[in-house]
């Protein structure tokens, strides 16, 4: 078997803070091959963005972080070079798309010099080039008026403009993973879609391999080939997107299913959210953290934390019970459409 | 009616100096308790529109009525009681939260500036607050870099919730949020509306979201209302092209998402139009499936009341030439048939 591009092993993130130390990420261990897509989805809360900037080491100023565990990217791992090395890498080979457009563009640079920067950067283009690239890529990810549009500050651009800016930055450099947070979430379904698909196209055609976070059951389902799940900074399961939908095995991944908005009818009257709320990531977890949420719950899932048991090839799920509802669920099903 | 907007017009000036319309000649009604759902594409001008409404920007024509009080001429501090019952959940979350102020201080920020409570009072409402939104208590003391997408989303959410306002415009209140945590936010948003009367502009991309909250919608694209409707009405019998494309191309979780997306694309084809130089004739006739040289090419649609004038279509009016004329199967089934067939 060949290495994979990227490989994060035991993976542990946590923030001193005033009230306590945070464990935003808790033994996340996943690998991704050159031209695959690797969704992560999960609780809001739950180490996703964390997990994505850890991997460029990419930490607020007075963040008190603290890592351990191994990022190996093209074999190298990346907790263990120094930042100059990092600061190559970032942009370069590893794009990254993040959570909130606005405050991740710079405020007072035209969008256009913005991608360019960039592109001089890492591959030592000329200004003219470096712009007239630009604004292909601008044009590329939709930005209407690319030519013109690209001398004016971020401001000037709706949500989801800025948010195709951002992915023209990401791919500006042909990467060889990109990390894409959220990134179509203020988008309408038809720009939605069009991002969805030159990710895709970029994916086919330059192998560019793709981390996709989103809480969008739809864009997962259109665009990865293997999911992984998270709850309280941990992983929940791990499966290909095939399974996720037929057989889905942690009662947290059936949960979310549950919930999975239909636009074929009316969501009627009150939704039901999954009870309880997630533990408070400032104290230790002994048990599987979805157990007090869990209808399924024994008395070992409150005590020891449950082990990621291998159900398949690609698919794993931590959860004592696992085995026993792989066994109950081999026939195909879509859990998330039995009316409740 | 809690918001009256009538022909409301903002400009912008791009980089070179030309004016953009941003929102050009809008007219909307919010009453109480009522929730009017906007969507449009991605830059046509709804948060535009959702900050002129507020007068959080200036507006250069048309008029707006916010709970009765016309704020063309108002100001000060006039404007800023009147604003305290119509608070903004902004789409921006991270941007929109001071990052020196801690949870705490930014969900009490309103109580305080309003002087509702004392201080015992107000830490207790901001602690059930967060409670409703789904914020642990450990957060109380964090500022907003500190949080995750989602959490920063909520504290605006909270914000804006905990002085009881009479409307609430939310830009993309719930697209950071897990779908539980959604459900929870949407359930409380519908409680408010049930036992306070509250009222919301809401807008969101998710149509499904938008469909489960609202009693009406209004559709916008390139800066003008295309089509508005009682909510069924516009997700059940779209008249406007640009509508029936949106409702055709929600992508579902399912294993055929991805046959859906290149459907959906095939769907957005053609040129992306701008703002800054927006097609004559109908906005839409650049993709329009079913456009014509005359009338769509040359003068823009009116807006007209289609259907009867009460029940269940009551007040569902569109803004295209042929809207009598198209009889397009419904979209929706058009794309499932496909997908069925592939
Ligand atoms: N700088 C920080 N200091 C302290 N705690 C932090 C910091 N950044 C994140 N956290 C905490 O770590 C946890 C994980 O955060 P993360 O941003 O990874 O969540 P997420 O899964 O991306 O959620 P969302 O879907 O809401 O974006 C959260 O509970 C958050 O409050
Ligand atoms: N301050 C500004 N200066 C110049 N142009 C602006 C300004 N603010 C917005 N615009 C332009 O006005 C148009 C409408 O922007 P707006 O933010 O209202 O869109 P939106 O419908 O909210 O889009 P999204 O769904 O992406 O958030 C866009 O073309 C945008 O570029
Ligand atoms: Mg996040
Ligand atoms: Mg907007």
């Amino acid at each position: 078997m060949s290495t994979p591009l990227l490989e994060v092993r035991d993976l542990c993130v946590s923030f001193a803070t005033r009230d306590g130390v945070v464990r935003a990420v808790d033994g996340l261990s996943f690998s991704v091959d050159a031209g695959e897509a690797l969704g992560i989805v999960g609780e809001s809360g739950s180490g996703k963005t964390v997990s994505s900037l850890s991997i460029l080491r990419l930490f607020g100023l007075f963040d008190d972080v603290t890592l351990s565990g191994e990022i190996l990217f093209e074999g190298r791992d990346l907790l263990r070079i120094s930042e100059a090395e990092l600061s190559r890498i970032r942009g370069g080979k590893i794009g990254m798309v993040f959570q909130d457009p606005l405050t991740s563009l710079n405020p007072v640079m035209p969008v256009g010099e913005q991608v360019a920067e960039s592109i001089r950067f890492h591959t030592g283009a000329t200004r003219p080039q470096a712009r007239k690239r630009a604004i292909e890529l601008l044009d590329r990810v939709g930005i209407p008026d690319a030519a013109k549009r690209c001398d004016e500050l971020p401001h000037s651009f709706s949500g989801g403009m800025r948010q195709r800016v951002m992915v023209a930055i990401a791919i500006a450099c042909e990467p060889k993973l990109l990390i894409a947070d959220e990134p179509s979430t203020a988008l309408d379904v038809t720009v939605q879609a069009q991002i969805l698909l030159l990710l895709d196209e970029l994916r086919r055609e330059l192998g560019i391999a793709l981390i996709m976070i989103t809480h969008d059951f739809g864009v997962v389902a259109a665009t990865v080939d293997r999911v992984l799940v998270m709850y309280a900074a941990q992983p929940m399961e791990y499966c290909t997107i095939e399974h996720l939908f037929d057989r889905a095995n942690h009662p947290y991944t059936e949960g979310l299913l549950r919930l999975v908005p239909r636009l074929d009818h009316r969501m009627g009257g009150r939704l039901r959210p999954i009870e309880g709320q997630p533990p408070a990531l400032t104290e230790e977890i002994s048990g599987c953290p979805f157990a007090p949420r869990c209808g399924l719950a024994e008395e070992r899932c409150h005590n020891d934390r449950p082990p990621l048991v291998r159900l398949g090839p690609h698919h794993e799920s931590a959860c004592w019970l696992a085995t026993e509802r792989a066994a109950r669920l081999t026939t195909p099903g879509r859990p998330w459409e039995t009316p409740s | 009616m809690v918001l009256e907007v009538d022909d409301l017009v903002v400009r912008f000036e791009s980089a070179d100096g030309r004016p953009i319309t941003a929102v050009d000649h809008v007219s909307l009604r919010i009453g109480r308790r009522e929730t009017l759902g906007l969507v449009g594409e991605t830059g046509c001008g709804k948060s535009t529109l959702a900050r002129a409404a507020l007068k959080l920007i200036p507006f250069d024509e048309g008029q707006v009525k916010l709970l009765g009080r016309d704020l063309g001429d108002l100001g000060g501090e006039e404007l800023r009681s009147v604003r305290r019952h119509c608070p903004m959940i902004f789409q921006d979350p991270r941007g929109s939260l001071d990052p020196r102020m801690t949870v705490g201080r930014i969900i009490d920020e309103p109580l305080k500036v309003h002087r509702l409570g004392d201080a015992a009072q107000r830490a207790a409402q901001v602690r059930e607050m967060m409670d409703l939104v789904g914020l642990p208590e450990e957060l109380h003391g964090r500022r907003p870099v500190q949080l995750s997408g989602g959490q920063q989303q909520r504290v605006g959410i909270a914000r804006a919730l905990i002085t009881r306002p009479s409307l609430v415009i939310c830009d993309e209140p719930v697209s950071a949020l897990d779908v539980s945590i959604r459900a929870q936010i949407l359930n409380l948003l519908a409680d408010l509306r049930d036992t306070l009367d509250v009222s919301f502009l809401f807008i969101a991309h998710d149509l499904a979201v938008v469909r489960h909250l609202s009693d009406r919608v209004a559709v916008m694209y390139l800066g003008r209302i295309v089509e508005e409707g009682p909510v069924e009405r516009i997700f059940s019998e779209p008249r406007h092209p640009y509508t029936q494309g949106l409702v055709a191309a929600i992508l579902r979780a399912d294993n055929q998402a991805r046959e859906r997306l290149q459907l959906v694309d095939r769907l957005a084809a053609g040129d992306l139009p701008s703002l800054l130089n927006p097609p004559a004739g109908c906005r839409y006739n650049s993709r329009c499936p079913y456009a014509v040289d005359d009338p769509c090419r040359l003068i823009p649609p009116d807006t007209e009341l289609v259907g009867d004038a009460g029940g269940d279509a009551a007040g569902h009016r569109v803004a295209c030439h042929l809207h009598g004329q198209i009889t397009p199967p419904s979209s929706e089934v058009t794309l499932s048939e496909s997908w069925e067939k592939g």
